[in-house]
């Protein structure tokens, strides 16, 4: 027992405790530093994004590149209220806003997987078309039409048309601005600013292209409902007028061309 | 041929490149068309559809992508080239193309080949296969003439019996030849439409998606097209003159056969006719099936996607096909020899033995030499057996410039010839020097040689100096 104590006890002993609750508090100290990194990095440490952008040592984990040109304008549309049986958001507030937000959500598309272009173009048909665009011959032919893309789809993504698309392969549309054109109480033109991107297979590269979109909404039974007639109108007032070029946000073309950007609220 | 290889080779480089130097300016360049559908999955479509069946169309585009504006300047460009003069040469020459290949296709894979009976060239009232026979009698007498005053000069018979031993083959040349020759081609003709059946069910479906493939449809680069069918017109025209070729040279092969029978008969020279002609008569009747396995293999796995890879995978196919008859030649020459060394050395049967053993030499080819010479008892089979693969190695040695030194080399093997029990290796260092033309050598040259000999074989070596030459412009197609 003597033995054992003498042994605890000898100047050894006490330098390796020492170095032990070093280790112990500087492997402390790494790891709640290393914490407040990872949560910078997720962009969920927003209690002290200004700490960490001041201090000295660290660099700042995300910055804005150095050509990036800040929106001058920001809208977080709203969302609609429920969500239909096909998956679709509905139910926007009767606002010019929650018009834009409308034309948004019916723009915005992914097929990935099972979904075809036909699912996802009859989608839009059947959740947000109105009164004054419906038929079975439109239905129709925009059933046909789609299952032309969803071959070229299909073609370049290296699988026969009607099965699945290759894992890993997608192909979205997400609306990034918008310029509205014309705005009433119950009726919203809106020119739709939206980012394409398509990857045809796991390791394959993306490709990402824009496009402009003019659609018209009508506010019809309680909700905003894309509408053939308020479309048409649309159209011969942008004939008169030259519409907005394309511009990424973040470029300084897209101020100028008066797009406004779309963020997306949690 | 090398050369004419390299060249094409060169031609479908630089052609090849000028293809694909406009894909990537279309595919992702500065005209960056990333996403083609881009405008197809949004709700433009949809809306467009409706106010189209609603009757309202105002002629405005619903959605435009990026760089369309771009993309229609270019596509207004290239139309007007297709508009112009240029279009319609590049749409003729298309067709050309199509038509080329659709014909080289049809004879090369589909259709029969040549009927020998059909050509009225060797039936009963045939003038001129009697005039080519005879021909080859004239030769033959010749031939014998020639033997007979080199036996008289010599002193040595075996000069009378190679050319009655000639005389023999001739005949038996004339009388088979043409018949197997017939059986040949059937039955190239044969295992070329079992091939064509199995690889794409049925040959009509085969050129279909050949042509598809090689001449795309909707290419909008008038630029492209054109290069595409100038590489075309090059290889398809190639292609179709060689097939055609082929089916000329098979009834001239015939004709040519007494002729060449009859130059057994003569000296060292035309002795060689036979085993030349052979040759070129075996590399023209597997051109066919050949054609047809190296088309088959390059364009079986093709699917209906139209990429630049899979067109020059054809392109390479059809170059593959247009080089084929080359290697062939090569791969028949040594056989040729064989059967010619065969037939110096033991007739018409010696000719068969000695192609079977070529075969079955080439079977074994990994296999030790000694097993295959143990079965040999006698010496005169020992000696045959070497002299049959000495005929075969001598494939590479080239004959070119060489025939002068034939008389030498025919000197020694005379000195080697006086030690009567060493014939057989004797033979073997003589045919080993001069190469495959001093192959024709007589076998039996047992008896001793006499001084006045040297003489007739200076003028023999001169003879063959003249006929090598000749050999080499007419390419009996033993050499390329």
């Amino acid at each position: 027992m003597s033995r054992t104590r003498g042994m605890w006890n000898t100047r050894g002993m006490w330098v390796a405790g020492v170095v032990l609750a070093a280790v112990v508090g500087l492997t402390g100290y790494a790891m709640f530093n290393g914490d407040d990194d990872g949560g910078a990095t997720a962009g969920k440490g927003s209690a002290r994004p200004s700490a960490s952008s001041s201090s000295v040592g660290a660099a700042p984990t995300y910055q804005a590149p150095d050509d990036w040109v800040e929106p001058e304008r920001w809208a977080a549309l709203p969302r609609g209220s429920r969500t239909d049986g096909r998956g679709s958001q509905v139910g926007f507030p009767h606002t010019t806003e929650g018009a834009v937000a409308m034309l948004a959500a019916a723009n915005t598309t992914d097929i990935e997987g099972e979904r075809s272009t036909v699912d996802e173009q009859l989608r839009i048909y059947y959740s947000y078309m109105g009164s004054d665009g419906r038929s079975s011959d439109t239905a129709e032919q925009i059933e046909l039409n789609a299952q032309q893309t969803d071959k070229t789809v299909h073609k370049q993504m290296g699988v026969p048309a009607g099965d699945a698309l290759p894992s890993g392969a997608y192909l979205r549309n997400t609306v990034v601005g918008f310029k509205v054109l014309q705005a009433s109480d119950d009726e919203v033109s809106a020119w739709l600013l939206a980012r394409v991107v398509q990857k045809n297979g796991e390791t394959a590269k993306e490709q990402a292209s824009y496009t402009r979109t003019l659609a018209a909404a009508r506010w019809q039974d309680g909700d905003w409902k894309l509408s053939v007639d308020a479309t048409v109108r649309a159209q011969k007032k942008a004939q008169n007028q030259t519409e907005p070029k394309m511009a990424a946000p973040g470029d300084a073309k897209f101020n100028d061309y008066g797009w406004t950007a779309i963020r997306e609220a949690s | 041929m090398r050369r004419l290889a390299a060249v094409l080779l060169a031609l479908v480089a630089v052609l090849g490149l000028s293809v694909a130097a406009p894909q990537p300016a279309a595919a992702d360049g500065v005209i960056g068309n990333g996403v083609e559908v881009a405008c197809k999955v949004n709700a433009g479509p949809v809306l467009g559809t409706a106010i189209e069946i609603a009757g309202k169309a105002t002629g405005y585009d619903l959605c435009d992508k990026i760089g369309d504006a771009t993309e229609k300047k270019v596509k207004e460009a290239w139309n007007g080239v297709w508009n112009s003069v240029l279009g319609d040469v590049i749409n003729s020459a298309a067709d050309v193309s199509k038509w080329t290949i659709k014909k080289v296709l049809t004879v090369a894979l589909l259709g029969p080949s040549l009927d020998l009976e059909a050509t009225g060239l060797f039936g009963r009232h045939a003038t001129l296969a009697g005039m080519m026979t005879w021909l080859g009698l004239v030769i033959a007498t010749f031939g014998a003439m020639w033997q007979i005053g080199k036996m008289a000069v010599t002193g040595q018979s075996k000069h009378i019996g190679r050319a009655m031993a000639g005389w023999l083959e001739s005949t038996i040349l004339s009388a088979v030849g043409v018949g197997l020759i017939a059986v040949l081609v059937a039955a190239g003709d044969a295992l070329t439409a079992g091939l064509v059946d199995a690889t794409f069910d049925g040959g009509d479906a085969a050129y279909k998606r050949i042509v598809a493939v090689m001449v795309p449809e909707g290419v909008s680069n008038p630029v492209t097209m054109l290069c595409i069918v100038a590489v075309l017109l090059l290889v398809g025209f190639i292609q179709m003159v060689l097939v055609f070729l082929r089916q000329s040279a098979i009834p001239i092969q015939c004709l040519l056969l007494p002729v060449a029978g009859g130059g057994r008969v003569g000296g060292d020279a035309t002795r060689q006719w036979a085993p030349r002609l052979i040759t070129s008569i075996c590399v023209v009747i597997s051109y066919k099936p050949i054609l047809a396995v190296i088309i088959c293999t390059g364009f079986a796995e093709f699917g209906h996607a139209k990429t630049l890879a899979e067109w020059l995978r054809g392109c390479a196919t059809l170059v593959l096909a247009v080089l084929a008859p080359g290697p062939l030649t090569r791969i028949f020459a040594p056989f040729g020899e064989a059967v010619g060394a065969g037939l110096a050395a033991g007739g018409v049967g010696g000719a068969f033995t000695a192609a079977a053993g070529y075969i079955a030499g080439r079977a074994k080819d990994g296999d030790d030499g000694d097993s295959g010479s143990s079965r040999l008892t006698t010496p005169v089979e020992h000696a045959q057996y070497v002299e049959q693969s000495m005929g075969r190695q001598g494939g590479s040695g080239g004959q070119d410039g060489e025939a002068g030194r034939d008389a030498q080399s025919q000197a020694a093997r005379n000195e080697a010839g006086r030690v009567p029990t060493q014939a057989g290796t004797g033979e073997t260092a003589g045919a080993g020097t001069a190469g495959a033309g001093a192959a024709g050598a007589g076998a039996s040259s047992g008896a001793a040689a006499a001084g006045a000999g040297i003489a007739i074989q200076v003028l023999d070596g001169v003879n063959n100096t003249l006929q090598g030459a000749s050999g080499q412009i007419g390419s009996g197609g033993n050499r390329q």
